[in-house]
Order: C-alpha cells, then sequence, then structure tokens
C-alpha cells in the first residue's frame, strides 16, 4: 500500500465526500413500494452479518451490485471477481412455497491506472454487471365468481444492473459507484380471454459512497515511520462509512392506465470498525486476526396515503445518523443493521449479527449468521508454514493473486425468515 | 291477483295438465347436458311466479321464490352449498298477514352473491288490493348464507292503479359490490298517465336500512316500460321499450359507471317482446329483442351489436321462426353464447342454444321445454343454473358444472380448508374463503394435515408481503364450524405478490395472491 504524505489533500476529500452526498440525496418518509424484491439483500457475504453491504468492504461482485460504493474501492486492488450463488435461495421458507427463489450472480473488473499512468495517487476504475431473479412461482387464476382454478400464471421479477465505479486513495480510500438498473417485473396474464402479461419495465439508478480510514497507515504517515511489534505485526485500525441511495426513478405501473406505486427508494448509513493485526509480509499486510464491528441503518424513502398516493422524501428521510448509525435505534421506521466479523489469517471468517425493523413499519427482527473460506487465506497460510510444499511461486502467486471464496449466511430467530440461506462461490482476480 | 293465483292453481294441478307439462319437461332436454331437474322444496306446492337464481363461492346456490298458497304468501330464499343436492330454506320474507281481504307478498328480482359471499336480494314487496297497489323495492342481504336477511335499502312507491304494473327491470352488482338498478314506476295519480324510469346505485357497505324516497327521474315515457341493464367494467348500459305506446326502443350508456349517462338512442322497431343486453365477452355487448309481426308469434330473436357510437343494424338470431316474450341470457365464455327463450311454438316452451359465430345461426341447439320463462346464471367456470317453475314447484337444472370444492366439505366440512382467493389477480378487493370444521374431525387416508378441533376454533388469516411484513389482518377471532368468506380490500397497497396465511389451531396454510394495479 502506498502511503502519502498528509497535509496535502485532506480538505479535498471532505469536499468530495459532502458535494457526492449533497447532490445525490434528493429525496425524505416512509411507505410501502412496489417491486419489494428490490430490498432483499444479494449480497452473500453481508448477509451473514446483519445483512451488511454499505459499511463494510467486499470484492465480492454481488455485493457490488447492492452498493455500487463497493466497485469503486475494488478497483484499487483487484482486476476481476465473479459471483454466483451455488443454489437458490428459498425465499420464505415457512411459508413452504416450493417455487418462490431468488437468485444472483454478478461480475466485476478493476483497474488501478496508477500501474500504468504517472498520477498523484491511485486511481481506480471499475465496471460491472449483476443480475437478480426472482421467481415468483405459479399462480392460480381465479375469477370474480369462486375460488375454483381457471387457470394457472407464472410470475417473476429481475433486475439487471450496469455498475460504474472509481475508487481514490489519498491517506482515505474513497470509493464511488453508479448503477444504472432495470427492473422487470411479471405478475401475471390479463385476463381469460387476453394471454397479454401483466408486466412493469423500469429503469432506476444507485448511488454508493466508501470511505475507509486505515488509522495506523494514517498515524503512520504523519509520524514518518512505521507502527511494529513482535514479528513484524502491525496493529489494524480500519474505520470505514458507507452511504447508499437505492432505486431512484419514477414510478411502476403495470396497466396502461392503472395506478403508479413507487419504486422502493431507499437510503443506507454505516460505520465499522476493524480492529486486528496484520502481518507484514513481502507483498501485502496479511490480516492475522481481526474483528469487525459493524452497524448500518436504512430507511425507505417515500410517504404513502391510504389512497396510494405516495411522495419521494429528499435527503437522508428519517435516518439520523447519530440516532440510527451511531446511537444504533431502530424507530422512526429506519431500520437497523448490526453484525460482527472475526477473520483468523485471512481463511477463515465467522460472522453474525442480526436486522431490527421498527415495529410500526414491519418489525421483522431475525439473527444472521455464517462464514466464509478463502483460498488465498489458505495458501497465504501455507506460504508461511512451509514455502516450498507445493512448489516454488505456485502457492505466493495463487495467494497473490486468485482468490476463491465460499460464502453462507443464514437467517435465523423470525417465523418465516428462519432458516433463509445463501450460498455463494467466487473468484477474485487481483 | 290471489284469485288468479287459486284458478291456476287449480288448473295446473290437474293430471291431465301435469302430465302433459312432465312429458314437454322431460323430453329433448335430458340429452345428456343438462342435470335432472331437482326439485327445491319437496314440501312446497304452492310457488308462484318466477323464481331467480344466483350463484356464488364455492358454487354456493341461492334460489328466491314466491310462495302464494291458499292461506298466505310470502318470499322463500333457498340456499345449496352441496351443489343443489339438497337445500336450506331461510326466513320467510314479507310474509302476508292473516286475513283473505289483504293481499301481501314478494317478488324475487334478482339474487346475487356479492365478493364477500353475502347474499344479496333484489326484490319489490307488493301489498294492498285489487284497487290499490303499494310497493316497496327492497335490497337485502344475508351474511349467513341465505337464512336471514337484513333489509338494506327500500323505496316506496305508491302506485294508485289496479294491480301492480310496477315492473322493476334490470340489477347487476359490480365488482365493487354496487348493485345498479333500473326500476319502473308509475305515476298515474296526475293525468296525463306516465311511466317514471329510475336509475339509481349504490354500495352495500352498509349495515343499516337505508331509505329512498323520491329517487330522480331518470327517463319518462308514456305506456308500459321495461327495462334491462348491464354492467360491464365501468360501461353502464341500459335499455327500455315502448312496447304498449308505439315501436320503439331506446338505448343508452354510461362510461364513468353510471354518474352521467350519454344521450338516449331511438330504435324505431316493431317489438315483440321487452328488449334485453347481453354480455358476450370479445363478440361486444348484445342488444337482443323479438321483432316482426304484429303478434307476439310473428317475430323472430334480433340483435344488434352495441358499437361506437350507436348499435349496428339488426340481424336474426337463431333458426326458430318465431318467439314471444323475454329472452333471457347468459354467457359462458368469448365464443359461446346460450340463449334460453321463450319459444313461440307452444308457449310453453323455451331453447338452449349455443353457437360459436355471434353473426351466424346457431350450429349446436339443444332444445327443451319449460313451463315458464326460467331464470338462468353461469358461474366462472361456464356452469349453468337454471331454474323453472313448474306445477307450483321449482326445479333446478344445472350443466357443466365442476364441482372441485367439494360438496360436503362446503355443507359440513371435516376439515380447516384455505381456499384460493378470488378473483385472483385483483384490483382492489379480493376474497378468501376458508371452512373451520366440526370437533371429531379424523385424519384423512392420504395423510394431509387435518385439523384438531372443538367446536370453536381460535382462528387467523393475516395478510404479508413479499418481504414477510404483515400488512393486514382478516381474521382473528374465535370461529363456530363452517364456511366463511372474508374481503380483503387492498386500496392503498402497492402491486405486486402476498401471501395469505390461515392459522388455526395446529393447521397452517399459506397460499400467494397478486394484487394488480
Amino acid at each position: 500500500m502506498r502511503v502519502f504524505s498528509f497535509p496535502k489533500y485532506p480538505s479535498l476529500v471532505a469536499a468530495v465526500l459532502s458535494l457526492v452526498i449533497a447532490t445525490t440525496a434528493d429525496a425524505n418518509a416512509q411507505g410501502q413500494a412496489a417491486l419489494p424484491f428490490l430490498l432483499i439483500s444479494p449480497a452473500p457475504d453481508g448477509n451473514s452479518w446483519g445483512n451488511m453491504s454499505t459499511a463494510v468492504a467486499s470484492d465480492n461482485a454481488i455485493t457490488m451490485a447492492a452498493s455500487p460504493g463497493q466497485l469503486g474501492m475494488f478497483s484499487l486492488g483487484n482486476n476481476f471477481s465473479a459471483s454466483t450463488y451455488t443454489n437458490k435461495t428459498a425465499w420464505l421458507p415457512a411459508f413452504q412455497v416450493a417455487d418462490l427463489t431468488y437468485n444472483a450472480w454478478a461480475l466485476a473488473a478493476g483497474y488501478n491506472l496508477s500501474n500504468d499512468l504517472s498520477l498523484p495517487f491511485p486511481v481506480g476504475l471499475g465496471i460491472g454487471y449483476s443480475r437478480i431473479d426472482l421467481d415468483l412461482g405459479t399462480f392460480i387464476r381465479t375469477g370474480s365468481g369462486g375460488p375454483e382454478p381457471i387457470g394457472t400464471f407464472h410470475a417473476y421479477e429481475e433486475a439487471k444492473s450496469v455498475t460504474v465505479g472509481v475508487g481514490v486513495e489519498y491517506l482515505l480510500r474513497l470509493g464511488m459507484g453508479w448503477a444504472f438498473k432495470d427492473a422487470h417485473s411479471v405478475l401475471g396474464p390479463v385476463s381469460v380471454t387476453d394471454s397479454t402479461e401483466f408486466e412493469a419495465q423500469v429503469s432506476m439508478t444507485d448511488f454508493g459512497l466508501l470511505v475507509q480510514a486505515p488509522v495506523v497507515d494514517i498515524i503512520e504517515s504523519v509520524r514518518g515511520d512505521t507502527i511494529r511489534a513482535f514479528d513484524n505485526i502491525k496493529p489494524q485500525v480500519l474505520l470505514t462509512f458507507g452511504y447508499t441511495i437505492s432505486n431512484r426513478g419514477d414510478s411502476v405501473e403495470y396497466l396502461a392506465a392503472g395506478q403508479p406505486d413507487p419504486l422502493p427508494r431507499n437510503v443506507t448509513a454505516g460505520l465499522s470498525l476493524e480492529l486486528g493485526f496484520t502481518r507484514k509480509i513481502a507483498r501485502h499486510d496479511w490480516k492475522i486476526l481481526t474483528f469487525t464491528l459493524a452497524r448500518e441503518a436504512e430507511d425507505i424513502l417515500i410517504t404513502r396515503s391510504n389512497d396510494g398516493s405516495f411522495e419521494y422524501q429528499s435527503g437522508w428521510g428519517d435516518l439520523s445518523f447519530f440516532k440510527n448509525v451511531i446511537g444504533g435505534t431502530a424507530a422512526d421506521c429506519v431500520n437497523l443493521h448490526r453484525g460482527w466479523q472475526l477473520n483468523v489469517c485471512e481463511f477463515v471468517y465467522l460472522r453474525g449479527g442480526s436486522y431490527a425493523e421498527a415495529k410500526e413499519c414491519g418489525g421483522r427482527n431475525y439473527s444472521t449468521s455464517g462464514f466464509a473460506l478463502r483460498l488465498s487465506g489458505l495458501f497465504r497460510l501455507v506460504e508461511q508454514i512451509a514455502p516450498d510444499a507445493i512448489g516454488d511461486g505456485v502457492v505466493s502467486f495463487v495467494a497473490d493473486h486468485i482468490d476463491i471464496v465460499y460464502d453462507h449466511a443464514e437467517y435465523s430467530n423470525h417465523q418465516f425468515l428462519g432458516g433463509t440461506s445463501f450460498n455463494a462461490l467466487s473468484i477474485v482476480v487481483r | 291477483m290471489k284469485m288468479t293465483s287459486l284458478i291456476l292453481h287449480s288448473a295446473l294441478r290437474t293430471n291431465v295438465i301435469r302430465g302433459l307439462l312432465l312429458c314437454i319437461f322431460c323430453a329433448e332436454g335430458l340429452s345428456g347436458q343438462w342435470s335432472e331437474p331437482i326439485r327445491i322444496d319437496p314440501r312446497e306446492n304452492y310457488m308462484q311466479r318466477l323464481p331467480h337464481v344466483g350463484v356464488g363461492p364455492l358454487g354456493n346456490i341461492a334460489i328466491v321464490c314466491n310462495v302464494d298458497s291458499a292461506d298466505w304468501c310470502g318470499l322463500y330464499c333457498y340456499t345449496s352449498t352441496n351443489g343443489g343436492a339438497s337445500f336450506v330454506r331461510g326466513t320467510i320474507l314479507a310474509l302476508s298477514p292473516p286475513g283473505p281481504l289483504s293481499y301481501h307478498g314478494g317478488v324475487a328480482l334478482e339474487v346475487f352473491y356479492d365478493t364477500s359471499g353475502s347474499v344479496i336480494m333484489y326484490w319489490r314487496e307488493d301489498w294492498g288490493d285489487y284497487y290499490v297497489a303499494f310497493s316497496s323495492f327492497r335490497v337485502s342481504r344475508s351474511t349467513d348464507g341465505g337464512v336471514s336477511f337484513t333489509s338494506v335499502w327500500y323505496n316506496q312507491l305508491n302506485c294508485n292503479h289496479g294491480g301492480s304494473l310496477i315492473q322493476g327491470g334490470g340489477a347487476q352488482l359490480d365488482s365493487n359490490n354496487r348493485i345498479h338498478f333500473v326500476q319502473d314506476t308509475c305515476d298515474y295519480s296526475v293525468p296525463p298517465e306516465r311511466n317514471v324510469f329510475i336509475y339509481s346505485k349504490f354500495p352495500l357497505d352498509s349495515s343499516s336500512e337505508r331509505e329512498d324516497h323520491g329517487l330522480p327521474m331518470f327517463e319518462e315515457y308514456f305506456g308500459n316500460i321495461d327495462a334491462d341493464l348491464l354492467i360491464r367494467g365501468d360501461t353502464v348500459h341500459y335499455v327500455f321499450d315502448g312496447y304498449n305506446s308505439d315501436s320503439s326502443m331506446f338505448y343508452a350508456r354510461s362510461t364513468d359507471g353510471g354518474i352521467t349517462f350519454e344521450p338516449r338512442v331511438e330504435v324505431d322497431i316493431p317489438l315483440a317482446s321487452y328488449p334485453k343486453l347481453a354480455d358476450l365477452r370479445d363478440n361486444g355487448v348484445f342488444l337482443m329483442y323479438g321483432s316482426g309481426g304484429g303478434s307476439p308469434g310473428d317475430s323472430i330473436l334480433t340483435a344488434r351489436v352495441v358499437g361506437e357510437p350507436g348499435l349496428s343494424p339488426p340481424f336474426r338470431l337463431g333458426p326458430r321462426s318465431a318467439i314471444s316474450r323475454t329472452p333471457k341470457h347468459f354467457v359462458t365464455d368469448s365464443t359461446r353464447t346460450h340463449l334460453v327463450y321463450v319459444a313461440a311454438e307452444s308457449e310453453v316452451g323455451s331453447i338452449d342454444y349455443e353457437f360459436t359465430d355471434p353473426l351466424q345461426p346457431p350450429v349446436d341447439s339443444t332444445f327443451f321445454s319449460l313451463h315458464t320463462e326460467p331464470d338462468i346464471v353461469v358461474d366462472d367456470r361456464g356452469g349453468k343454473y337454471l331454474v323453472t317453475l313448474f306445477d307450483n314447484r321449482v326445479y333446478l337444472r344445472t350443466k357443466d358444472v365442476v364441482t372441485s370444492v367439494r360438496a360436503d366439505d362446503r355443507a359440513s366440512p371435516g376439515e380447516f380448508r384455505l381456499w384460493q382467493n378470488y378473483p385472483n389477480p385483483f384490483n382492489p378487493k379480493t376474497a378468501i374463503s376458508f371452512s373451520v370444521p366440526h370437533s371429531g374431525t379424523r385424519s384423512r387416508p392420504d395423510g394431509s394435515r387435518v385439523g384438531q378441533l372443538s367446536a370453536v376454533s381460535q382462528t387467523s388469516i393475516i395478510i404479508y408481503d413479499l418481504l414477510g411484513r404483515e400488512v393486514a389482518t382478516l381474521v382473528n377471532e374465535k370461529l363456530e364450524p363452517g364456511m366463511y368468506t372474508r374481503t380483503w380490500d387492498a386500496s392503498g397497497m402497492p402491486s405486486g405478490v402476498y401471501f395469505y396465511r390461515l392459522r388455526a389451531g395446529s393447521f397452517v396454510n399459506t397460499k400467494k395472491l397478486v394484487l394488480l394495479r
């Protein structure tokens, strides 16, 4: 990692942050929205620790789709990432609706321009593509006269996103990203005599921002020396702030003269703190043992009347950074994510968390747990223990450039969401 | 009227006429398509007037009959929850008071099931004597399956004229449970004599009786008139004729759900029967009437398609050369139309026929005879229910009725059941039916779950959204065994998939539904 001298650009970074947040937050209350599947977190890693996707950096391409700021951060140090669920997630398993499944896959590519260009600080560019599918299954069609089936139809919803991101590293690491998303929803045929599908197609955008403060690096930069102990062990203190506003667009209608429904525009802000130790090895800081605490708050930016009319809220809506994120309260229809992660040698990640929804706005509360296994961590461990075990250079090459990750996340302690699990396999090339 | 009834009773009770009618009744119609006639009430031998039939959720059947015995008269609603295998008779309405001099009775005009499963009866209450007649149009509702009715609306009309010439017109429920009707009333007290024609509509969401006097005049005409209406979406079609005074018929429509009507179209044509409107779905709305010669026997069934604007040229409908009286009609799907009307040849018959192209003569006709004009309804699956009055008894015949919901379950549920909501998809209201079983049920042979019950079961039905959030509670109470239907009004909710979940004792079942706007 490059370390730059402190004094030159801090005001610039602050100004960029303020400007970006101020100009992208265009709305503010609470209401039901169409296309609610867009509110399901697809992040296979974040879902294991409280549906975290904004306040912690991830190199998972699906998570980048959920929080575009991730892509900018990703582009600073990675070249490619692909992730897919290994099996479709059974959604709301307690309902025992067998044909209701959720699935996601994504690709992302990034490049750090400072590899080839002479720049005052590293700048990375990234681009990604993701797809999320909710198969709603087969529905029984009935007429107005009684419950006898008169037919069936298949309903589904999908979202495809193209994401671009930019990352900047100057003392702080800054990642920004914009996602351009098309959602397509097919919810049924028009009538007995008309097989035209009820469908809606709508475009929307997401914006995400991620800022990391590697505290020890900053101190080292200020002091002009390194902080080390024992066998080249370096303390790790990483503070991360994340912000995402999702699903910005107009409205959804299924009929030509139908009643428009709002998109599930929502804002998420979060903070995480990672503490631990890294070992300075030849090419990297190897995170030997770290523990991360994270918290995110989110608010849906819609006010809706009983007659169905609605307005989008501006700014952060009802979300208060200090009350909800710092204070950790779920109120005023602001929902709260809490999570933790224990990393051992970048090989094993254990995670847990919770999601709390304000009672007046759904009241869902559930726990999350999960783990991840990373090939690069295993190889790095082998490299450290037995450098010549596999072959000269092979282990270090794999450890440095190729990562295969398996993520598992599971929900519990909720009557309907309990038992929901996400399993994903990812490959990351650096 | 009572005297007339007695004379008719006497005549119809003779073995000769009875035998003749039975032969006709059982002849060609029993070609394997229509069921055997089911007598509604084996105890009752004094039924009069035209019975009316309605079909509701789960195939429940309601039949409204006028009973006019030598000692009393009134109106009964019979309901069946097992496809017509047996009927339950409800509380009598408009029961005549003791004594021979006064008259009091009820005339069924229409009977429906609304989307919540309530039985809605539109009827006329008559009283007075031969010289002075009073009538009150009423709408009554039963929330207990047709056993007891509560009056939710009425308007009283005074008609100082011999006999009751107040006809009542068509009535229909729209998808929002609003009843629309047209009424033909009279004002003979002030010369010149005239008929006043009233159109009205109101929602059936009130639990208390609503009285409407002095409804605004909608049309006025001199002479006898009769009218019909048909609702299709937000469009209300209505038609009335001037049968006795000249040869005109009038058609008009409202495209805003009956708030305003376009100027009426006059059709100058010799009428032989009252006009009727029929919804042929993809083939449009048909205006049908008997037209032709000066006597009913010379007329032919004629149709016009309601177009944009006005009406199409008339075309002959059907192979039979003559009809009389009023064509009764119903539709099954987009291509097949079934008509039943009284045929002219015998004055005691009718024809039921189907055709695939409305502009061509029918190619597949069946015929069987009836004593009187029948009433017919069709359910969403094409099942037909036909009631007739024959020899002072009311009979039901069915055709193409699908009974995938087990009749036994409906009548006496042995287990918890949750049916698919209807309609589905919906906007903004849908009905959800479920059953609470009697106690002492047993496990099914197929191993499916059977509720463990007491006579009263704590039952809940909760609606959840796609994210598993509770959005509505339809039921949360202790319920007696029986069939129930609840309506979910999703106004204000966004389009999308929802789940409804029945929980009662150890029984839990969840189904999906779709709200679409």
